[in-house]
């Protein structure tokens, strides 16, 4: 491009700001905030559709959820927790599963292996740094044998840990405990202290909640629970494993049944929900990034017929159309630069005072790019459609209409 | 050489059509000065327009050295008013965000020429108003009177082959008005084969041009030189 007509629009684009610097400033406004809730809607939407996905353990045709349930109105435990697979708290309050019964069906071949959420014990972990600890709400989740928790390696991980006897903790656990990772402490009140051989799970922050995977044969304490995952072995049978479970909680309270349920069923509500979930997010992202863009579109315009006076007496000396263009295309493409540069800077300030301490995803790569493709997109749109209504009027009316 | 032949200029709005021009004929040879007079509303600054090509006619034909010029494109039509066309009006006619300099050099931009080219012919075209040394000024800190005299720089810069003046003295006082008309046709005399067309109220500037052309109601309704057509 001609360098007379850079310095020219530079020219153009400083003077209508002063002109009309609260138009602009709106204007700016309302693209930054687009840009910050498309930026956490898109990324909201990967977070949770990769937590579901990253989550995920492998076989899982292996992998069965079984639930305890007390037989008079026990439905209303259907409605729990978020987190996906059967780490979630367990419907029915009773420890109908023991800890050592479920130990004992591993060491004889039973099952291949299990993990549930240690419940009604205190979840909180002390992280021993330097000097002083720091109180985390973590999940405690108690495992034994091949246990792979999260997707790829972590059955093997986890045995290793477990030989040793020490804990895993996954990456939302180091995030919001300080950066704490292998070899620091970490305290399950009251009183033990286990150290960290092994950090799990996806790294990228898409599996918000801490927790602590300890092996059952460390674990200080005689629990059970009323929900547990296990992998059954290659080749038994769910029914007759579902048989001696259900024996088991018999003992506990004889009005209970026990169900179980495929990995991948108990998995598949979970991801309907977390999609119902990622879809309402990127929705009202949407709602708010078109609610911006009208506004821009309004106030484009205006800025536009504002500056048609100077854009006609630039097309009466010689202007070509595709030289209006670029001094339209030019100012857009500021302003839309600006506020996407202001968007993300609100988004990293949210995100590193508030979010960041409160559990919720970070911002992911897809979020920038995909809310940079979105203003790119709204910003030639916008721009084609101002090009033709600086364009398409003859310059002696528009002179006329722009006295 | 300019031709209009059966130029008709028709403005619609919703359902009814006004005729702003025509139809009109006439043609205007190479380094006339034309006085275009007539009441408000008689079509000066629309036959101004379409000369300019600022303006398309709805019918007839326009040709300018013989080339039909009435059906071209957007595009083709800026470029001949960048390359032979200069145009000074009543008012709207400097950019405030620019300095006086980048005013006049504005033509030039988009006619390609290097900055240090520009500089220099915008500095010869103030001298030649009376502006020397005025360049780095804003537009609105000159008078009135000044900045006519920069759109005058602004539309001579290119050296056009038509000047096209829109009552450029109607918001003057009447000694800087005939200032303003004296430049022009000091301007006018440099350049043996320009067109000088002004559009004026004052039959005092229609006097001192070679041909005067009376407007009403859209149509021309006389031609001739200034000491019969005025004595009328
Ligand atoms: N954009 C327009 N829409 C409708 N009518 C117009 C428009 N521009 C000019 N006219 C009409 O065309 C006629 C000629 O206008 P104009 O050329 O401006 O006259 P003058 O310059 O002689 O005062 C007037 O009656 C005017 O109302
Ligand atoms: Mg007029």
């Amino acid at each position: 491009m001609n360098p007379g007509i850079a310095i020219d629009i530079w020219a153009g684009f400083r003077g209508q700001l002063r002109r009309d610097f609260w138009g602009v400033a709106l204007l700016w406004l309302g693209l930054s905030v687009a840009t910050a809730a498309l930026t956490f809607g898109f990324s909201m939407a990967e977070s949770s559709y990769k937590c579901i996905v990253g989550l995920l353990p492998g076989d899982l045709d292996r992998l069965y959820c079984v639930t305890a349930f007390e037989r008079p109105g026990t439905l209303a435990l259907e409605a729990m927790g978020p987190a996906p697979g059967c780490l979630s708290p367990a419907p029915g309050d009773g420890e109908y599963f023991a800890l050592s019964m479920l130990s004992d069906m591993v060491d004889r071949k039973e099952m291949d292996g299990f993990f549930f959420v240690a419940r009604g014990k205190t979840v909180e972990v002390m992280l021993d740094g330097a000097d002083s600890g720091r109180e985390l709400n973590a999940e405690l989740v108690v495992y034994h044998g091949y246990a792979p928790v999260y997707a790829g390696d972590t059955a093997q991980v986890l045995a290793k840990v477990s030989e040793k006897g020490g804990v895993a903790v996954n990456w939302a656990l180091s995030c919001h405990g300080g950066g704490v990772g292998t070899d620091d402490m970490v305290r399950v009140s009251p009183g033990s202290t286990f150290s960290i051989m092994a950090m799990v799970g996806s790294r990228t922050g898409y599996d918000p909640r801490p927790r602590v995977m300890i092996p059952a044969r460390a674990f200080p304490y005689e629990t059970g629970a009323s929900e547990v995952t296990v992998y059954i072995s290659g080749g038994a049978s769910v029914h007759r494993l579902t048989a001696s479970l259900s024996e088991a909680a018999a003992k506990v309270s004889n009005s209970v049944s026990v169900q179980a349920a495929r990995g991948e069923d108990a998995y598949g509500r979970q991801i309907k929900q977390a999609r119902t979930s990622s879809l309402i997010t990127a929705g009202v992202a949407a709602v708010i990034a078109a609610v911006a863009y009208a506004n821009a579109g309004i106030f484009t315009t205006l800025w536009v017929s504002e500056r048609l006076r100077g854009l006609a007496l630039r097309r009466a000396v010689g202007a070509t159309p595709g030289t209006i263009a670029i001094y339209v295309m030019s100012d857009l493409t500021i302003i839309a630069l600006s506020s996407l540069v202001a968007g993300y800077v609100a988004v990293w300030a949210i995100w590193a005072l508030w979010f960041r301490t409160n559990g919720v995803p970070m911002v992911t790569w897809i979020g920038l790019v995909g809310t940079s493709l979105v203003m790119l997109l709204g910003t030639v749109i916008l721009g084609a459609v101002q090009c033709r209504l600086a364009n398409k009027t003859e310059p002696a009316l528009l002179l006329r209409r722009t006295v | 050489m300019i031709g209009l032949f059966g130029v008709i200029r028709d403005y619609h709005a919703r359902d009814t059509t006004a005729r702003g021009l025509g139809p009109v004929s006439l043609e205007i040879p190479a380094g006339q000065a034309v006085a275009v007079v007539g009441a408000s509303g008689a079509g000066k600054s629309t036959l101004l327009s379409t000369i300019g090509l600022l303006d398309s006619p709805t019918s007839g034909v326009y040709r300018l050295d013989g080339i039909d010029v009435s059906g071209l494109s957007e595009k083709r039509r800026s470029v001949i008013r960048r390359d032979r066309m200069g145009f000074v009006f009543q008012r709207y006619n400097l950019l405030d965000e620019l300095t006086v300099s980048q005013n006049v050099e504005l033509p030039l931009i988009y006619q390609g020429c290097s900055s240090s080219r520009r500089r220099e012919a915008a500095r010869l075209a103030l001298d030649k108003v009376g502006l020397s040394g005025k360049g780095r000024l804003r537009a609105w800190q000159l008078s009135g009177g000044e900045q006519q005299r920069v759109a005058i720089a602004r539309a001579v810069v290119g050296k056009p082959q038509i000047m096209l003046c829109d009552e450029p003295t109607g918001n003057l006082d009447s000694s800087t008005g005939q200032l303003i008309i004296k430049l022009l046709l000091d301007i006018h005399g440099e350049s043996p084969n320009r067109i000088l067309v002004v559009v004026t109220h004052n039959v005092g500037v229609a006097r001192q041009l070679d041909r005067v052309l009376v407007m009403r109601d859209g149509l021309v309704m006389q031609d001739g030189i200034p000491q019969e057509v005025l004595a009328q």
